[in-house]
């Protein structure tokens, strides 16, 4: 599985042109990813719903920017184990603060491959797992909420990247090595980032298509008409509207 | 004195009731009436354009759903089969291919048709676009992609463009850039404010009726469309029902009278005879309903920061954003993955697809919602009823055959 192996290398250089416009970039230190970890995680850990008057910080509202993909690859030493970077500030830095926010997961792993894709590129599908935190139910994006009390006893990037490391981990035993990228910085760099994701999603889309298929079923055209089975009744159907709208009345 | 929550949701009932007159036939003739350019679409066709160049659209599929739940329903289905509907067709085209044919529309200024959400309004675009009496009057047509590639959003916002351009022909009346945007900066507003309403339902027990959602996006939505009058009230009411659920979620209050033992998603659209079917499911087995199409909002703001982008982002909204056209327009993967995240989001225990006779893409899905069910560990059920015409399967077959699948189950 190399499909994103050229992503990976993507977002590092990313992480470096950041770097070099001088943007806070923040490589933060990982000890075992749940020893003295300030908040609960796992199911139910984060029970109830972060209110309005609760939010510390709001992270990727899609008005503020928002990206969120992973990436992965059978190559584990592709992927630096537990490193987390930051670019931009820190939770405590952003009381009452709604942030761009940008997320890269990257995972390494000889047994992953592109059937590990759907459990694997759902960033959002973390629900009620992290205490104080709270992702909303929008796609292809993380927009979430960090509540008051979670902020004091100290959560932070290091601990969501922690605590998504953790929680991936749990989840599918092949990961070997894991590593997150956060982008607070601002619109303009989740943009860039987004870039990234937008290529990212159309190799994502070919294998979901892929998947798919190997179930029994078409979920959409293929994108080449040429060598589309179904294009001589494609080309009659367009034919047929092209004939009828020719018929339809037209104003005088 | 202050109201009760209770008190403040017959309110907002009271007024959302009053406001969706304008929804029905009776609306439309109404609308007609007020003298500022009137136009008639087929489906939804974004308010924030009608209501940035002040006009007026009524929309053919609403007034045919809306008239599904009111008197003499049953025999103007059954009359648009007798003028040749297809019988099969989903029955709120089938009221609305009924007001057409039975000539009891005014004529409008314009007539705007789409092939979105699905088959059945498409045909229903045609059946408007070569009505006789309506032979001489102006025609746009809007084209919705099926994909959702930047490409898409792109095509789509330019057949928004040309949509102004036809309104602005027709009606002399412009999309001012200024005006767009202010009007997008409240759209904006509400969607947030719907998307808050969303996440506050997740806390158990649910606080306030699901149901609520549907009613605020058909508001900012529908009504908006047919009077840009009602567009800033519709965040006004949004705000007040955020507010209460708030105060209810911080009460740990669920829905009044309701002792919540499980959580479902009704995968379909919210049917006329509803209120015979989900209060009964709450108040006899705990069984809350947590989400439907039209209660299901994926919050995309409308970029303002230029014409382009306002076009381009109301385009995303409109294909990605949109209540049936999400799930109607789009691939089987867009479709199941939501199945997923909603149950996930919401702790549903049970998806139920209802199946709806009229929703051929989603009957053409059924079997891929189930191995996406069966994958994820979430128990589902089918049921096959008509969400418009009660005749086809009663509330009550529907009530007796949801308590079997959840006594089956033992989530109840």
């Amino acid at each position: 599985m190399t499909l994103f192996d050229a992503y990976i290398r993507k977002v590092s250089e990313y992480v470096e042109e950041m770097r070099a416009q001088g943007r806070s970039v923040k490589v933060l230190s990982t000890p075992a990813l749940l020893e003295g970890l300030p908040v609960k995680i796992g199911p139910g850990a984060n029970p109830g719903v972060i209110l309005r008057e609760d939010t510390y910080a709001e992270l990727g509202n899609p008005e503020a920017g928002s990206c969120a993909f992973a990436l992965f690859t059978d190559k584990p030493g592709l992927i630096p184990d537990g490193r987390i970077t930051l670019i931009g500030p820190d939770i405590k830095e952003a009381a009452g603060q709604s942030l761009p926010f940008g997320q890269v997961l990257m995972m390494g792993g000889a047994g992953l491959d592109d059937k590990n894709l759907e459990e694997l590129q759902q960033p959002g599908f973390i629900g009620d797992q992290i205490e104080g935190y709270m992702v909303r139910s929008s796609s292809q994006s993380v927009w979430s909420r960090v509540s008051k009390d979670a902020a004091a006893k100290g959560f932070d990037f290091t601990s969501l990247g922690r605590a998504l490391m953790a929680l991936y981990r749990s989840g599918n035993g092949n990961i070997q090595a894991m590593e997150a990228v956060f982008v607070t910085s601002g619109r303009d760099d989740i943009k860039r980032l987004d870039d990234i994701a937008a290529q990212v999603r159309k190799i994502n889309k070919e294998l979901v298509r892929q998947a798919w298929k190997l179930r029994g079923y078409d979920i959409d055209c293929a994108s080449d008409c040429s060598s589309c089975g179904d294009k001589a009744v494609c080309d009659e159907i367009k034919e047929v509207l092209k004939e009828q709208q020719a018929r339809s009345p037209q104003p005088d | 004195m202050a109201m009760n929550d209770q008190e403040i949701l017959d309110q907002l009932n009271a007024e959302a009731n009053e406001a969706f007159k304008a929804l029905t036939i009776a609306g439309v003739n109404e609308n007609a009436r007020k003298g500022r350019p009137f136009i008639i679409a087929s489906d939804d066709v974004l308010p924030e354009i009608s209501v940035a160049m002040d006009l007026s659209i009524s929309i053919m599929t609403v007034a045919g759903a809306m008239g599904t739940g009111g008197p003499g329903a049953a025999e103007r289905i059954d009359k648009a089969t007798e003028m040749g509907i297809e019988n099969r067709l989903c029955a709120s085209v089938k009221m609305a291919a009924y007001y057409l044919q039975a000539g009891i529309l005014p004529v409008p200024d314009m007539i705007i048709t789409t092939n979105s959400p699905c088959d059945a309004v498409e045909m229903l675009g045609q059946m408007m676009e070569n009505y006789q009496p309506w032979a001489k009057v102006p025609k746009f047509r809007l084209d919705a992609p099926h994909g959702r590639e930047a490409a898409d959003f792109a095509y789509f916002g330019s057949q928004l463009k040309e949509m102004a351009l036809a309104i602005e022909k027709v009606t002399g009346k412009k999309l001012a850039l200024k005006r767009f945007t202010e009007v997008a900066e409240e759209s904006n507003k509400q969607a947030k404010l719907i998307m808050d309403f969303q996440e506050l339902k997740r806390a158990v027990p649910c606080p306030v009726d699901q149901d609520m959602a549907r009613k605020g996006w058909e508001m900012a939505r529908w009504v908006a469309g047919t009077d840009p009058a009602v567009f800033a009230k519709a965040t006004g009411w949004l705000e007040r029902l955020v507010e209460m659920t708030e105060r209810r979620v911080r009460q740990k209050q669920g829905i009044d009278g309701v002792a919540e033992k499980v959580r479902f998603l009704w995968y379909d659209v919210s049917p006329s005879w509803g209120a015979k079917l989900f209060p009964r499911l709450q108040k006899e087995l705990g069984a809350v309903c947590m989400m439907n199409y039209y209660s299901f909002a994926n919050w995309l703001p409308i970029d303002t920061s230029s014409m382009d982008a306002l076009l381009q982002s109301a385009a995303k909204k409109y294909l990605m954003g949109t209540p049936m056209t999400r799930q109607a327009m789009h691939s089987a993967d867009v479709y199941c993955e939501d199945i997923v995240r909603i149950c996930k989001d919401f702790k549903c225990a049970a998806m139920i697809m209802p199946c709806h006779i009229g929703h051929r893409d989603t009957n053409a899905y059924h079997k891929l919602a189930k191995d996406t069910c069966r994958a994820n560990g979430i128990p589902f059920f089918f049921i096959g009823c008509d969400v418009w015409d009660e005749r086809y399967m009663s509330p009550d077959v529907v009530f007796d055959r949801m308590k079997t699948f959840f006594q089956a189950t033992g989530l109840v």
